[in-house]
């Protein structure tokens, strides 16, 4: 009992610390209680705290990931395209999950993290493993918001934020609630000319970037209607529209490249808990995305829009003995927008299974999944998690699964190029960590520690000289460890958070204001977050005769990644210094020729102040501090020391 | 409750640090210049600024790398995309890094860059002091004066992306690697004017050599915008075509090469996709009344060859395997007959062989 009540308080302080703005309530109007149990996770996952997300509110999602996390995140120049990199994985191997729906665009596969404003999204978590949560072959980004809440509630938050590589960003917020109905409402502008002076080492001169310059417009808004108490109607909208120039490498001598990208997104989703033992979700989307390049110079100008529309069916059953079944209906349909016969058509179904307490202090969670699709044949994949409360303090969990990763829409009919025969991806996995979470009068101590072994077969590899095709030519092998580390230590004697031991359920809490209370958490703490990442993702075989790849890393994936994060915050004052370190990335596939290690120094300030119903937030960012000289990517100089600031107000 | 901690720290501390990160140094040398040898211009990946030359020692069969950088300590650029030997110096067009530069055969030392020119493909010294450059994306070639290595005027052409050209008798016959245009120019060098478009069969002329008659082939077509290849026989004497030689709509041929006593023909058939029997490379004789219906040497499964290079002295033959331009090249040495001599690694996107005869 006494572990469950450590995860209790440990999932609890973060909830709280994620709403630090607007902790300290007085008033609870309303409690949800979730289907969740209070289990450890059976992989490697990380929710981004809000204390740390505070600093990004004008940022964008690759900013976050870059610091605070163990992704690597691949970065084609300041304002450019960003990708990720999990656990050695290629970009179109993870996902981004927007209420539980993937929005990887369905043509190239990926998510473009430059283009993702942090300020959208109340939860942003990293599931780095293989849970049964997670239905990338490598790991995923959560992307969500709070529940709604059904109470009379209005709240006008607007910021403003100015780096000064002269780039700005405004945004505003409106969230209005009754009984019935619940709307949230998030714009957010940025116009960016990522102006900075450098040493260009290829023409052995101080350059300055030029022709540099994006402007972006995103609406978000999240309407839900209660239509009684066991059943929400919600209907989520996010559109984008940005416009970038694409800045020259350090060896071109100018560039006139540009690129458009326009995404309406938009989910319909109805939640029904009808009995306490039953409830089940449905989801209906249509995403569309339209993308556009032109460089004038060479008179090249191509457009290609794709639609995708994803539908979902889940039925939960919640048995006794704190046993739970879920059955999921899958359906997907995506197609290159006036190519109706270049479309991948699947549907599928999932079971899962999962009990609390198979043994005396084990869990296991297991899913089985069959897809079947008009282009290929997908193999029957399978997860199975064991969670072993082993100790008071030390959770021992292992997950053996499979997975696939279907070929895009740009790898079968890309023209020219695609590659028809293409087979999926498939993964075999196997992972097994130790999560320790403990709790003394003041201080606080999370680790989670992971090794993960990964083989992938017909791993596609775009392969070619002035036309690239796509072929499943490598088998590559994935393993490593990955440590995430977070100490804290409350400077005032008193406990804060202390909940009822009996307490067993994962509660979330929605809180209304009635009054001016004080909406300044009153907390002086120092924190310490350690991010270690150690992979190896090596080729093991080729179909190319004579493959200088074999036993190499794969292109851009750092073996080494380490990030270390001190803090202090003392009432209204919060302080602290990132540091990071990434270690060697290879360009080519045979390890001939890489990019050299660095290190960033990052420093944060931020500072509220309330006035009556008001909250004044400013935040100061030093962005590589020490003017540390890289690349992300080969030829893409990054900037140097550059300062971001932002002010956000807000009124209840 | 220290057990559970120490053994999951000795295992962080084993496990943490298996691979050393720092890659092996890498140590090039200079080869010597009195040996007789080829210079591989290596193209490199597009957009990752690390084009390179290498030279391939004939006499004591050992490969030199990275050339440019060793001497130079700097990067060549972005696709380099050809080498010329004009008046003893390489003339080396770095096509996305649009620039032309100029190295010392002997020591690699950059003498000078040229920079007014956008994205060179071919140098061709056409007179003593004069030179013409072909480019992609604009419809015109560029005159170079090799004495103060300075672009002087430009000519231009009916279509953009001029390719390769070829001069005998004060003539300079130039293709057009445009998918709209279905001609050649012929150029007269002395005053640098087109005095003739010769039609061909067949779109986008990419290469061109000249037979022991005289006699002018013509490779033209462009696979993936549906431009069918020909290969085209024309006398530039009665300007006539004499023949014209359609391939298959599938067939990618390029890289037109002819040996040292020009009455051989040989090209590059490629498939990317690497698993067609039409892919390798294809020979044939210049008095041939039908093109080669399978290749004299076969490319590996999964790969292609890229650069074609025939040893006047030996008559072996030089193809390069890029590798899909993601790691270094592998190159072959075959014999005439076909038989694998040797096998060599070159820089990324070996392209073509120059001889330093």
């Amino acid at each position: 009992m006494k572990e469950v009540i450590i995860i209790v308080f440990f999932v609890l302080s973060s909830i709280l610390q994620c709403d630090a703005q607007h902790a300290k309530r007085d008033t609870i109007n309303e409690v949800v209680v979730t289907d969740k149990k209070v289990v450890a996770q059976p992989a490697s996952s990380q929710q981004i705290q809000s204390s740390i997300s505070q600093y990004y509110q004008q940022a964008s999602l690759q900013h976050l990931l870059q610091l605070h996390t163990n992704v690597f995140v691949k970065n084609y120049g300041i304002g450019s395209l960003s990708t990720i990199s999990i656990r050695g994985s290629s970009a179109a191997q993870t996902q981004v999950l927007w209420h539980g729906v993937n929005i990887n665009n369905a043509m190239t596969g990926l998510s473009d993290f430059s283009a993702i404003p942090v300020s959208f999204f109340d939860k942003i978590s990293i599931d780095y493993g293989s849970a049964s949560s997670n239905p990338a072959m490598s790991g995923c980004i959560q992307l969500s918001n709070d529940k709604p809440s059904f109470y009379k509630h209005k709240k006008i938050q607007a910021a403003f934020g100015y780096e000064n590589l002269k780039n700005y960003t405004a945004s505003i917020g409106i969230a209005t609630s009754n009984r019935l109905l619940s709307n949230r409402l998030r714009v957010n502008i940025s116009k960016a000319k990522n102006e900075f002076t450098f040493f260009n080492t290829d023409k052995q001169q101080t350059d300055t970037l030029t022709h540099a310059q994006s402007n972006q417009i995103s609406l978000m808004n999240d309407l839900s209607l209660k239509i009684n108490n066991g059943f929400i109607l919600s209907w989520h909208v996010w559109a984008q529209h940005q416009q970038r120039e694409i800045p020259p490498a350090i060896f071109e001598v100018s560039s006139v490249k540009m690129e458009t990208t326009t995404a309406y997104r938009t989910l319909v989703k109805l939640e029904q808990h009808p009995y306490q033992s039953y409830f089940s979700t449905t989801t209906l989307g249509v995403f569309y995305e339209q993308y556009a390049y032109d460089d004038s110079l060479i008179q090249l100008r191509s457009q290609a829009s794709v639609t995708n529309i994803p539908f979902i069916e889940q039925f939960n059953l919640i048995l006794p003995r704190r046993q739970k079944v879920s059955l999921q209906l899958i359906a997907n349909r995506s197609f290159l927008t006036g190519h109706t016969n270049y479309s991948l058509n699947k549907a599928g179904i999932i079971a899962s299974y999962s009990v609390d307490q198979l043994l005396k202090h084990i869990n296991l969670q297991t899913s089985i999944e069959k897809e079947v699709t008009d282009v290929f044949q997908v193999p029957l994949i399978a997860n199975v998690s064991l969670n072993w409360e082993a100790w008071h303090f030390i959770k021992p969990y292992v997950t053996v699964s499979s997975h696939y990763r279907m070929p895009t829409l740009n790898e079968l009919y890309y023209n020219p190029g695609g590659n028809i025969k293409l087979k999926p991806e498939t993964s075999k996995n196997l992972e097994g960590g130790f999560q320790l979470n403990k709790k003394w009068q003041t201080q606080t101590l999370h680790t989670d520690l992971t090794l993960f072994n990964r083989k992938v077969n017909n791993w596609i590899a775009w392969y070619g000289a002035s036309i690239l095709t796509p072929h499943n030519i490598q088998h590559v092998w994935s393993r490593g460890l990955e440590f995430i580390g977070h100490y804290d230590i409350n400077l005032a004697s008193r406990r804060q958070n202390d909940y009822p031991k009996d307490s067993i359920m994962m509660i979330e809490v929605c809180i209304a204001k009635k009054s001016a209370a004080n909406r300044i958490e009153k907390k002086r703490t120092v924190s310490c977050d350690i991010l270690y990442a150690y992979t190896l993702s090596t080729t093991e075989e080729s179909a190319i005769r004579n493959d200088y790849s074999i036993g190499k890393q794969i292109p851009y994936v750092p073996r080494y990644q380490l990030k270390g994060n001190i803090g202090l915050k003392w009432d209204q004052f919060e302080l602290s210094y990132v540091h990071t370190y990434t270690g060697y990335r290879f360009i080519t596939s045979d390890e001939s020729q890489y990019l050299k290690p660095y290190g960033t120094g990052n420093a944060f300030a931020s500072y509220k102040y309330q006035i009556n119903t008001n909250l004044l937030h400013a935040t100061l960012r030093f962005n590589n501090l020490w003017n540390a000289r890289y690349e992300s990517i080969a030829g893409r100089i990054m900037p140097g020391r550059n300062i971001s600031i932002g002010i956000m107000w807000e009124m209840q | 409750m220290n057990r559970p901690i120490l053994l999951l720290l000795s295992l962080f501390v084993n496990l943490s640090a298996c691979v050393k990160d720092r890659p092996n140094p890498d140590l090039h040398s200079l080869p010597s210049s009195k040996h007789r040898g080829i210079i591989i211009s290596n193209e490199g990946s597009y957009g990752n600024n690390n084009g390179e030359l290498s030279f391939l020692d004939i006499d004591s069969n050992a490969i030199f790398n990275q050339l440019y950088f060793t001497s130079n300590a700097k990067q060549l650029g972005d696709v380099v995309q050809s080498i010329s030997r004009i008046n003893n110096l390489y003339y080396v067009a770095v096509n996305n890094s649009n620039k032309i530069v100029v190295i010392d055969p002997t020591t690699y030392k950059e003498i000078t860059t040229i920079t007014s020119i956008t994205s060179p493909r071919y140098i061709t010294q056409v007179s003593a002091n004069k030179a013409y450059v072909s480019c992609l994306y604009s419809p015109r070639i560029y005159v170079l004066d090799i004495t103060s290595n300075k672009i002087t005027s430009t000519i231009q052409v009916d279509f953009p992306n001029t390719e390769r050209m070829i001069c005998q008798n004060g003539l300079c016959y130039v293709t057009n690697w445009d998918t709209a245009s279905n001609i050649i120019y012929q150029i007269n060098t002395s005053n640098d004017r087109i005095e003739h478009r010769i039609p061909i069969n067949g779109r986008a002329s990419h290469d061109i050599v000249s037979d022991k008659n005289a006699m002018l082939w013509i490779l033209s077509g462009n696979k993936y915008k549906n431009k069918s290849s020909y290969l085209t026989q024309y006398n530039p004497l009665t300007k006539q075509i004499i023949q014209t030689f359609p391939f298959a709509a599938a067939h990618d041929p390029f890289r037109l090469t002819i040996n040292q006593h020009k009455d051989t023909l040989y090209f590059i058939n490629v498939d990317y996709n690497g698993t067609s029997s039409s892919n390798g490379l294809y020979r044939m004789s210049i008095s041939n009344m039908t093109l080669p219906p399978s290749p004299f040497i076969q490319a590996p499964i999964n790969s292609y060859f890229w650069a074609l290079g025939i040893d006047s002295v030996t008559q072996h033959i030089y193809l390069s395997d890029p590798k899909g331009f993601t790691q270094q090249s592998t190159i072959y040495e075959y014999s005439s007959t076909g038989e694998l001599m040797h096998q060599f690694t070159a820089g990324i996107g070996a392209n073509s062989f120059l001889f330093n005869e």
